[in-house]
C-alpha cells in the first residue's frame, strides 16, 4: 500500500498511540468488551438477586434441578439454589481472586526482579535461585498444604480464622506466593538491560539514591513486560482458583465460586450438565479473553512487535 | 602540592588507580594518576579509547561499573576528601558538589519523563522544596543553557527536541545543583561541529559565571586547544603528558603527543596524506615491557624496554613521562 506522505502531524500522547494500536487488535477488543460485560454482570449479582427476588444461598429441595423458567432464568442447581445468580456471585469472587492476586504477585515480583537486576552479583543470584526453588515446586501438593494451614496456629484470632471470607484472602495470598516468579523473570531482565542505559548513570551522577534510581527511574521503563505479564496471569490464578475450589480448598461452601460451584457438579454431570456447563464455559471464557488481552496490550505496548 | 593558606584546588586527584579483576588476570585501567583543577579552572582529558580518561572520571564520581573498583588513591573535593566514602555520603555528594556530563546525550536523558521534569527532579534531589518551586528552577536552568521558549520545552520528551538540545538539557541537569567541579566525558562527540561549538561556548560561559572547575574528557584535541587551561594526555592508563594548553600544543614533549598533534587536520593542508600513528594501542593484558608507547615510538631503544618512565617536571609545570623527552 503505498500512501502519499502527509505533513507529519503532531506527535500524539503514549496513550493515544497505545490506544490505536491496541484497537487494532480485534480480539483483544473483543475480549476487553468481554471482560467488561463479566465484571458489570458479576458486579451487579445483588440487583439480579432482587430482581428476581431470590437469595443466592436460599436453599429450596421442592425444586432442584428446575429447568429454566421465568423465575429462575437458568434453573436450579442441587439444593435449588438459582444458578444464574449463583453464577454471578461465582464470577464476582473469581474475578476478584484473579486480579487481586494477579496483581499482588505483580507486585511482589516486581520488587524482587528489581533488586536481582539492580543490585545483580551475589543478591542476583540468590534471588533467581529462589525464583527457579519456587517454580520448581509441585504446585498442586503444595497449593494442598498451604490451604490447609490452621489459620489459628500461625496467630491469627480463632473468630478472624472462622470469618467466610477468610478464604478468599487466604486464596489470593496463598496463589500469589507461588505466581510471581513469571514477572520477577521478565523485571530482572528488563532491569538488567535499562540499568546500562548512560540515564541511570546520569541520574546517579545527579545524587540519585539506589532506591530512587529503582524507583522513579528503571520501573517506568520496564512497565510494559509487567502489565502483559499480569494481564496473562490473572487467566492462570482463575484457573488456579478454579483448582483448588475444585478440590474442595478453596472458597468454601456456601459462597459461590465458578471453581466450588463446579465440584458440586461433579457428580451430577450426567444428570444435570447444565451445571456443570455454566461454570466451565464461563472460566474458559474468561481465561481465554484475559490471554488475548495479554496477547493485545503485548503488540500495543511494543512498537516492534509485528503484526500478525 | 597544596600550600597552606592557598585555598585548595576544587579537585585534586593523587595516584588513582583503577582494576577491573578479568579471567585472565587484573586489568590496570587507570595507573597511578594524578591531577589538580583550581576554582574556575579547566583540565583537559585527552587519549585513545581505553586510555582510562572515561574510568578516571567514573572513579572520582564513585561510580566504577562492577567489578571495577579503585586499588590506591585519594581525591579531595575542595579540600575534603571524598574517596572512601560510604554510599550514602557519596550520594550527597554527587550533583551538589561534583556534576558529571555524559557523550551520549539521546541515552542520557530518561525517555518516560520530560526534560523539564528530568531537570525538576535534578534540582530537587539535594533540596526540600515544593513541586512548583522545582518548576520554576528548573525553566531558570533552561533558560541559562539558552533553550528557546522554555515554557513551551518543558513539557517535551527527550525524543521530541535536538541533540544538541538535549545536551543543554543534560547540562542543565548537572549544573541544577551548582558544583564546584563539573566532569564533562566527552560532551560534544556525538554532535555536530556547529553545535560542538556552541555547547563549548555555553560551557566556557556558564564556568566564568559560577566559577566551577571542570574536567574535560575528549579524544579529539581540537575541542580540547579550544576549552582547557591545561591538558594531560592520556595513554594505556597513565598520564604520560601533564602541561598548561599553549605549552602543550607549541612544544609537545611526548612522543605519543606529537604523534597526535600531528594528526589534526589542517586547514589547507590539502596534498599531503594526514599522518596516523603506527599499530594499535596495547592490550592492557599484553603491555610491552617498560614504557607502554614502546613498541609504536620511533624513538623507543632499549632503555625504553626496561623501566616505566615516570611523570617528571621539565621546566616550570611541564611534565613528561619520558626518557627520550629531554634529548629532543
Amino acid at each position: 500500500m503505498t500512501d502519499i506522505v502527509r505533513p507529519t502531524a503532531p506527535p500524539d500522547g503514549m496513550l493515544i498511540l497505545f490506544a490505536r494500536r491496541f484497537a487494532d487488535h480485534r480480539l483483544a477488543l473483543a475480549s476487553l468488551v468481554v471482560l467488561l460485560a463479566l465484571a458489570l454482570l458479576a458486579a451487579a449479582a445483588p440487583a439480579a438477586e432482587w430482581l428476581l427476588g431470590v437469595s443466592a444461598n436460599s436453599v429450596n429441595l421442592t425444586i432442584r434441578f428446575a429447568p429454566p423458567s421465568l423465575a429462575h432464568p437458568f434453573g436450579t442447581d442441587e439444593l435449588g439454589r438459582d444458578l444464574l445468580v449463583r453464577l454471578l456471585y461465582g464470577g464476582r469472587i473469581s474475578l476478584a481472586v484473579g486480579i487481586a492476586a494477579a496483581l499482588a504477585s505483580a507486585v511482589i515480583g516486581t520488587i524482587i526482579g528489581l533488586l536481582a537486576g539492580y543490585y545483580g552479583g551475589k543478591l542476583d543470584a540468590l534471588l533467581m535461585r529462589l525464583t527457579d526453588g519456587v517454580i520448581a515446586l509441585p504446585l498442586l501438593p503444595l497449593l494442598i498444604v498451604l490451604a490447609a494451614v490452621d489459620l489459628t496456629k500461625i496467630g491469627l484470632p480463632a473468630e478472624l480464622a472462622r470469618d467466610p471470607d477468610v478464604s478468599l484472602y487466604r486464596m489470593v495470598v496463598i496463589i500469589a506466593l507461588v505466581s510471581w516468579t513469571t514477572v520477577a523473570r521478565l523485571v530482572r531482565g528488563a532491569t538488567l538491560s535499562v540499568r546500562e542505559r548512560e540515564f541511570v548513570l546520569a541520574a546517579a551522577a545527579c545524587g540519585a539514591g539506589p532506591l530512587r534510581i529503582m524507583a522513579v527511574h528503571i520501573l517506568p521503563n520496564v512497565v510494559s513486560p509487567i502489565i502483559v505479564a499480569t494481564t496473562l496471569s490473572v487467566g492462570n490464578v482463575i484457573l488456579l482458583e478454579s483448582v483448588l475450589s475444585f478440590l474442595g480448598l478453596g472458597i468454601q461452601p456456601p459462597i459461590a465460586s465458578w471453581g466450588n460451584m463446579l465440584t458440586g457438579a461433579q457428580e451430577l454431570i450426567w444428570s444435570a450438565p447444565q451445571l456443570v456447563f455454566w461454570p466451565g464455559a464461563l472460566i474458559f471464557a474468561t481465561v481465554i479473553a484475559f490471554n488475548f488481552l495479554g496477547d493485545g496490550m503485548q503488540d500495543a505496548l511494543d512498537p516492534r512487535a509485528i503484526t500478525r | 602540592m597544596i600550600n597552606a593558606g592557598v585555598a585548595p584546588p576544587a579537585l585534586e586527584v593523587e595516584d588513582l588507580a583503577v582494576v577491573f579483576p578479568t579471567r585472565r588476570g587484573d586489568v590496570l585501567a587507570v595507573a597511578g594518576v594524578s591531577y589538580a583543577i583550581g576554582r574556575g579552572r579547566t583540565l583537559g582529558i585527552v587519549g585513545e579509547s581505553g586510555s582510562g580518561k572515561s574510568m578516571t572520571a567514573l572513579a572520582v564520581m564513585g561510580l566504577l561499573p562492577a567489578p571495577g573498583r579503585m586499588t590506591s588513591g585519594r581525591i579531595h573535593v575542595g579540600g575534603d576528601l571524598v574517596s572512601g566514602l560510604g554510599e550514602d555520603d557519596m550520594t550527597r555528594i554527587r550533583g551538589e558538589r561534583i556534576g558529571m556530563i555524559f557523550q551520549e546525550p539521546m541515552t542520557a536523558l530518561n525517555p518516560v519523563f520530560s526534560v523539564g521534569a528530568q531537570i525538576a527532579e535534578a534540582w530537587s534531589l539535594h533540596r526540600k522544596a515544593g513541586r512548583a518551586e522545582a518548576r520554576d528552577a528548573a525553566l531558570a536552568l533552561l533558560d541559562r543553557v539558552r533553550i528557546p521558549e522554555p515554557s513551551r520545552r518543558y513539557d517535551d520528551y527527550p525524543h521530541q527536541i535536538s541533540g544538541g538540545q538535549r545536551q543543554r538539557a543534560m547540562i542543565a541537569m548537572a549544573l541544577a545543583c551548582k558544583p564546584e567541579v563539573l566532569i564533562a566525558d566527552e560532551p560534544t562527540t556525538a554532535l555536530d561541529v556547529t553545535i560542538q561549538a556552541q555547547i563549548i561556548e555555553l560551557l566556557l560561559e556558564i564556568q566564568s559565571e559560577m566559577g566551577m572547575a571542570i574536567q574535560f574528557i575528549s579524544h579529539n584535541l581540537g575541542v580540547i586547544s579550544e576549552i582547557a587551561d591545561d591538558v594531560a594526555v592520556m595513554y594505556a592508563g597513565r598520564i604520560v603528558e601533564y602541561a598548561p594548553s599553549s605549552r602543550l600544543f607549541e612544544s609537545p614533549r611526548h612522543p605519543y603527543t606529537r604523534a597526535l598533534i600531528a594528526t589534526i587536520p589542517r586547514v589547507g593542508a590539502h596534498d599531503t596524506r594526514l599522518p596516523a600513528i603506527g599499530g594499535q594501542v596495547p592490550h592492557p593484558l599484553a603491555l610491552p615491557p617498560g614504557c607502554p608507547f614502546s613498541d609504536r615510538c620511533p624513538l623507543a631503544d632499549d632503555d625504553c624496554r626496561k623501566a616505566v618512565p615516570q611523570l617528571t617536571t621539565q621546566g616550570d609545570a611541564h611534565r613528561v613521562a619520558c626518557i627520550k623527552a629531554e634529548a629532543t
